[in-house]
């Protein structure tokens, strides 16, 4: 405010005039400054000290009518702890400014809170930091109900005086809303999580039972060849219910500091023994001694996801890069491809349990990137995805070094 | 009849190309949405069995680009795992033959198809 930065010079001009002319006369009868000076002199400090108090009165004046606008309940208290405004909305609480003026805080204030309040006020009283909160309690108000309310409490050195001002914010309806809205997010996930298990089991139901009918009027050779697609089917039920079971309560974790390079060059070499009729690269750029604090076993599974994936979006002649660096207490590994950019619109759904973008592959369920997530959070970390025309899809997978021995 | 069947899991559409083959009919499986145009315009199919849940949403493309054709497919029929009630009314609307389903129901649905117009005139051998 400009008051407030005028006010140490203002004060430094008035002494310096006045305090000579009232102070240095008295000493010396011979001074030409007669009474008048002097009284002059004193009415120029007398009006300037008025004029202060009128300014900082009118200061917290303005205050309380800008509290008295919102729909918080305020109450500023002096020094002394009596009631010094209480903002229109406390009105709604039954504590009307005109009754409690003057009053006790404890007046304005249900008995079951007098002890809470006293402590917030302690937290600030001079010689703190004069800030408390907010913080998120629940309180009780006039009637049978409480309420979760969020306070704050801060001490105010105005020129007018020490002053604490104490705000509530009613949050109950907020925070109904929000776990309302949670639920609903639940119950959504479980209605998206559903119907995925249901396409994914009956589609292999649908190929265990049409070639169960194949089977019991084949003959010959093809006989072994629908058993055969009877027990594929099987086996893939079976795959995808631990898949489900992962992602559902997540599985023992042993964390421990894990070498990085060994690792992921075994998934590499597990890699390079499949078929690659696209022509597909991997580039490893793995610092040998490269350190982090993870379960071998669920790592090198994350990892074989997002290496199984960037295959299949890395295109004819594509390249991925797997690298890992080391930046302050954490290991971000990363694994790129120069595929195609996952549409933007796309990004925020792919860790989503059964969405998937691969178009042709049995072996999508679209669990990879949601059980992949899943277990690089159980071992503390998170997995990143960064996509974008110009640049290569990378999945980051942060996890934390191991502690120094 | 002509029958072309668009799934992408392998297992479930050879398995039922076979079937299929088996009851006498003339089918072909291909693997992906954009696939079935071509294959239809190449060679008209009397009746689509559409995998409505491909991944990356394949079942209502094929239907609206197929709709835009001059001659679409006589018939077709969703095929699904998802629960009916999960279904968008573009599916529900039609024929839909709910995965997993036994040889009878298919040789009941497309009984029912070749008595509508529009419809091959070779009639299917039941699996006895």
């Amino acid at each position: 405010m400009a008051g407030q930065s005028r006010h140490p010079l203002m004060m430094l001009v008035v002494v310096l005039i006045s305090f000579p002319l009232l102070v240095l006369p008295f000493n010396d009868h011979d001074s030409p400054f007669s009474w008048a000076t002097h009284l002059a002199a004193a009415t120029l400090l007398v009006v300037y000290l008025i004029g202060q108090e009128i300014r900082n009165r009118q200061q917290l004046r303005a205050f309380m009518r800008f509290m008295d606008t919102l729909a918080d309940w305020a109450i500023i208290i002096d020094s002394a702890g009596k009631v010094v405004h209480a903002s229109d909305a406390m009105a709604d609480l039954g504590y009307v400014m005109s009754e409690v003026h003057g009053k006790h805080w404890k007046a304005a204030c249900p008995p079951g809170n007098h002890q809470m309040v006293q402590i917030w006020l302690d937290k600030v009283k001079p010689g703190t930091p004069g800030i408390f909160g907010p913080a998120t309690v629940e309180m009780e108000v006039p009637g049978p109900s409480r309420r979760l309310v969020e306070v704050s409490v801060y001490r105010l050195d105005s020129g007018a005086g020490l002053y604490y001002v104490m705000t509530f914010r009613d949050i109950t309806e907020r925070r109904r809303m929000e776990e309302a809205m949670t639920r609903m997010d639940r119950l959504a996930s479980i209605a998206l999580l559903a119907d995925g298990v249901a396409h994914n089991f009956n589609n292999i139901f649908g190929g265990i039972m049409l070639n169960t009918e194949l089977l019991l009027h084949g003959e010959g050779a093809e006989r072994q060849t629908f058993a055969d697609r009877i027990l594929t089917g099987a086996e893939r039920g079976a795959e995808l219910c631990r898949k489900l079971l992962t992602l559902a309560r997540g599985e023992a974790l042993s964390l421990r500091p894990v070498e990085v390079r060994p690792l992921v060059s075994d998934l590499v070499s597990l890699l390079e023994t499949r078929p690659n009729p696209l022509g597909i690269s991997v580039d490893l750029e793995i610092e040998e001694g490269l350190m982090v604090q993870a379960d071998p076993n669920q790592l090198q599974q994350v990892l074989l996801n997002l290496l199984f994936n960037a295959r299949e979006a890395a295109g004819v002649n594509g390249r991925i890069r797997i690298a890992g660096r080391c930046k302050e207490n954490a290991v971000a590994l990363t694994v790129s491809n120069s595929g195609s950019p996952i549409p933007p619109e796309r990004l925020p759904l792919i860790f989503l349990p059964f969405f998937s973008t691969k178009t042709d592959s049995v072996q999508a369920t679209g669990l990879g990137l949601a059980v992949s997530q899943r277990l690089t959070q159980d071992m503390g970390g998170q997995l990143d995805v960064s996509s974008g025309p110009g640049q290569p899809t990378t999945f980051t997978v942060t996890l934390s070094a191991p502690q120094t021995p | 009849m002509r029958i072309l069947i668009v799934d992408d899991d392998a297992l479930v559409a050879t398995s039922l190309r076979q079937v299929l083959e088996l009851l006498g009919h003339e089918a072909s499986v291909v693997s992906q949405p954009g696939m079935a145009i071509e294959a239809h315009r190449c060679k008209p199919a009397d009746v689509l069995l559409l995998d409505w849940n491909m991944q990356g949403g394949g079942g209502m493309r094929v239907i609206s680009a197929l709709e835009a054709r001059a001659v679409p497919p006589a018939h077709i029929i969703v095929v699904t795992g998802t629960p009916a009630a999960s279904l968008p009314e573009e599916a529900r609307s039609r024929p839909v033959l709910h995965k997993p389903f036994r040889v009878h129901q298919l040789v009941k649905m497309l009984a029912e198809l070749a008595v509508l117009p529009g419809s091959g005139e070779e009639g299917a051998t039941h699996v006895p």
